[in-house]
């Protein structure tokens, strides 16, 4: 038996892991705060400029929009000691190699 | 407060719901033989024109078989089947809804009693806007209305309220009504929505609650899809049997080739997650889209969570927060390894299956202590919403059963980890009396029109009362149960 609070939960939890900042500008989890900006910088002129590529980000489980909104409150997360630590603890167990293609 | 009645507010006793029960059975039975007057009349009349058409045409040049055909058979389909053939297949998918009801109003399958609620549910199959928003009061709560329900709150995407009706219906108790035509067309409609959004496992859930060609062939659709074992003779035969057959060839025709190919393998889409992070998001994932989730498979999740989160592993963060200049970098640590266990917890509450009595690893102790906490505050907090002397004519029976179809998934859910002892603690320091009372007063303000969820709310309220050994409230709920019954006939 599936609770709607439940599934409103999990659906918020799985929204806040897939868009992990270090997923959404597509860097390394050590990657440091210059390149995170410069990285930011580069996707929100991307976006700006209507490149394909640059609308979706890849996660484990499949590509996601990548929007000018969310580049620039993953940089801002970044920018945050406390909430980079706990974003890249996550972000290390989610990068490329997290899944394995069948 | 120990029968039936029992919480009768004192301004509904002026006129009590019997006295207008009675009326409603007396207008119902003058429009019963009514109707059964001009069925007579209609099919006597057909019956005859067949009869004298055929008759004089042949000229006694008709076999036995040919003549049972045309003076049985077909007047037996005309008359039983093909009323509701035309309503449900032919005037309600070109939304010709007064056709439709005219149908049902001549099909002997269908209750007289049953026009309103049909009336709702092809409302919400024509996504008529207002739908059951409103809730009028006339309509009744029955096997319609739910699944009228079940099917607007699927399209809605409230999947958890679509799984708890479905999840009523197939365990309704003995003797609770569920027409046939219900069952055909009416899950039918709910098993082509999840369909068309190729939710195979709702697609499999709402399936089981039903009956027909359609049904059956989706049903077998979704779980070859799923990677079970579909033989393409079966799905080509039901695909020739069923409805539709245009719209799902494309597919049987894709699985029927895959069948032939290659064996099928369990959802070969999804990758294998390395990381124990990959597995938890997973599992995320497959909870938000209301995949059934297995408690061992939570708590081997949990086991792998164990070296990720463990003392040593904190330490490591607690190094790198010092590299990155986190003040109180061990709390933060620290907060990493709570996120994860609250949200384990959240996959346990959720997830089916009893919880393990004998702890695998340190986690599993500390995971159950807080699923079972999160379970009895859902109790104690959903419990909260049901008030006897606020039950009034504007609660609409379905939302009183709706509320309470919430507290019993919370309930059925906690039984499977809280234990027999913690429950009836709950059972008799309110759940008892307080549910009980509702139950009673939903049944009093709305009387007929309640009574098959009345039925419903009692039975369930009888059994978890044995579960927890009340026998006092098994034996009145029981006889509520029956009097709900007798009063939904």
């Amino acid at each position: 038996m599936i609770d709607a609070d439940d599934a409103d939960d999990f659906e918020n939890l799985l929204r806040e892991r897939l868009a992990n900042p270090f997923l959404v500008l597509a860097v390394a989890p050590a990657a440091a705060i210059a390149e995170i900006e410069r990285q930011g910088q580069r996707l929100l002129a991307e976006l700006a400029a209507g490149l394909e590529g640059a609308r979706r980000y890849a996660t484990p489980f499949g590509p996601r929009e990548r929007t000018p909104e969310l580049v620039r409150s993953a940089i801002a997360e970044l920018r945050d000691p406390a909430r980079r630590l706990a974003h890249e603890w996550w972000a290390r167990g989610l990068g490329p190699s997290s899944s394995v293609a069948a | 407060m120990t029968t039936f009645g029992a919480t009768i507010p004192s301004q509904l006793r002026a006129r009590a719901p019997q006295s207008r029960d009675a009326d409603l059975v007396g207008r119902a039975g003058a429009r019963a033989a009514v109707r059964l007057l001009i069925w007579l009349a209609l099919w006597a009349t057909v019956l005859r024109n067949i009869g004298a058409s055929v008759g004089t045409w042949a000229a006694g040049s008709l076999g036995v078989c040919v003549t049972f055909l045309v003076a049985v058979v077909i007047p037996m389909w005309l008359f039983v089947v093909f009323p509701s053939w035309l309503a449900f297949r032919f005037a309600a998918p070109r939304g010709m809804r007064r056709l439709a009801l005219a149908a049902c109003w001549m099909s002997p399958l269908v209750r007289l009693r049953d026009l309103p609620s049909i009336a709702a549910f092809l409302d919400v199959v024509a996504d008529r806007p207002g739908t059951l928003s409103g809730f009028p009061t006339q309509l009744p709560v029955d096997a319609w209305t739910a699944l009228a329900a079940a099917l607007q709150a699927d399209r809605r995407r409230s999947f958890a309220l679509a799984a708890r009706i479905v999840d009523a219906l197939a365990h309704l108790p003995t003797g609770a009504r569920f027409p046939w035509l219900a069952r055909v067309h009416g899950v039918e409609a709910l098993v082509i929505s999840a369909f068309e959004r190729r939710d195979w496992p709702a697609t499999t859930r709402y399936a089981r609650l039903g009956q027909g060609r359609l049904i059956a062939l989706l049903a077998l659709v979704a779980r070859a899809t799923r990677g079970e074992e579909a033989p393409p003779s079966s799905l080509w035969t039901r695909w020739l049997a069923a409805p539709l057959r245009r719209t799902t060839l494309p597919l049987v025709r894709a699985l029927a080739w895959r069948g032939r190919t290659a064996p099928a393998s369990a959802d070969p889409a999804a990758p294998p997650h390395a990381t124990v992070h990959a597995r938890h998001v997973a599992m995320l994932e497959a909870a938000a889209r209301h995949e059934e989730i297995r408690s061992e498979d939570v708590m081997a999740l949990a086991a792998a969570w164990q070296p990720a989160i463990d003392d040593a592993a904190l330490a490591a963060t607690h190094a790198r927060a010092l590299g990155l200049g986190v003040r109180d970098g061990a709390a933060r640590a620290q907060a990493l390894r709570e996120q994860v266990l609250d949200e384990l917890a959240l996959l346990l509450v959720r997830a089916q299956g009893e919880q393990p009595r004998a702890p695998a690893h340190p986690f599993a102790e500390t995971l159950a202590r807080r699923a079972r906490e999160t379970e009895v505050a859902r109790i104690k907090a959903l419990l909260a919403a049901f008030d006897a002397d606020r039950v009034g004519p504007s609660l609409h029976p379905l939302a009183a059963w709706e509320r309470w179809l919430a507290l019993r998934a919370a309930w059925e859910r906690a039984e499977q980890s809280v234990g027999r002892a913690a429950l009836a603690t709950l059972w008799r320091t309110g759940v008892r009396d307080r549910l009980w009372g509702y139950c009673c007063a939903v049944s009093h303000v709305h009387g007929a029109h309640a009574a098959w969820a009345a039925h419903a709310m009692f039975d369930w309220l009888a059994d978890r009362a044995e579960y927890v050994g009340d026998m006092v409230a098994v034996l009145a709920n029981r006889e509520n149960a029956r009097i709900a019954q007798s009063l939904a006939r």
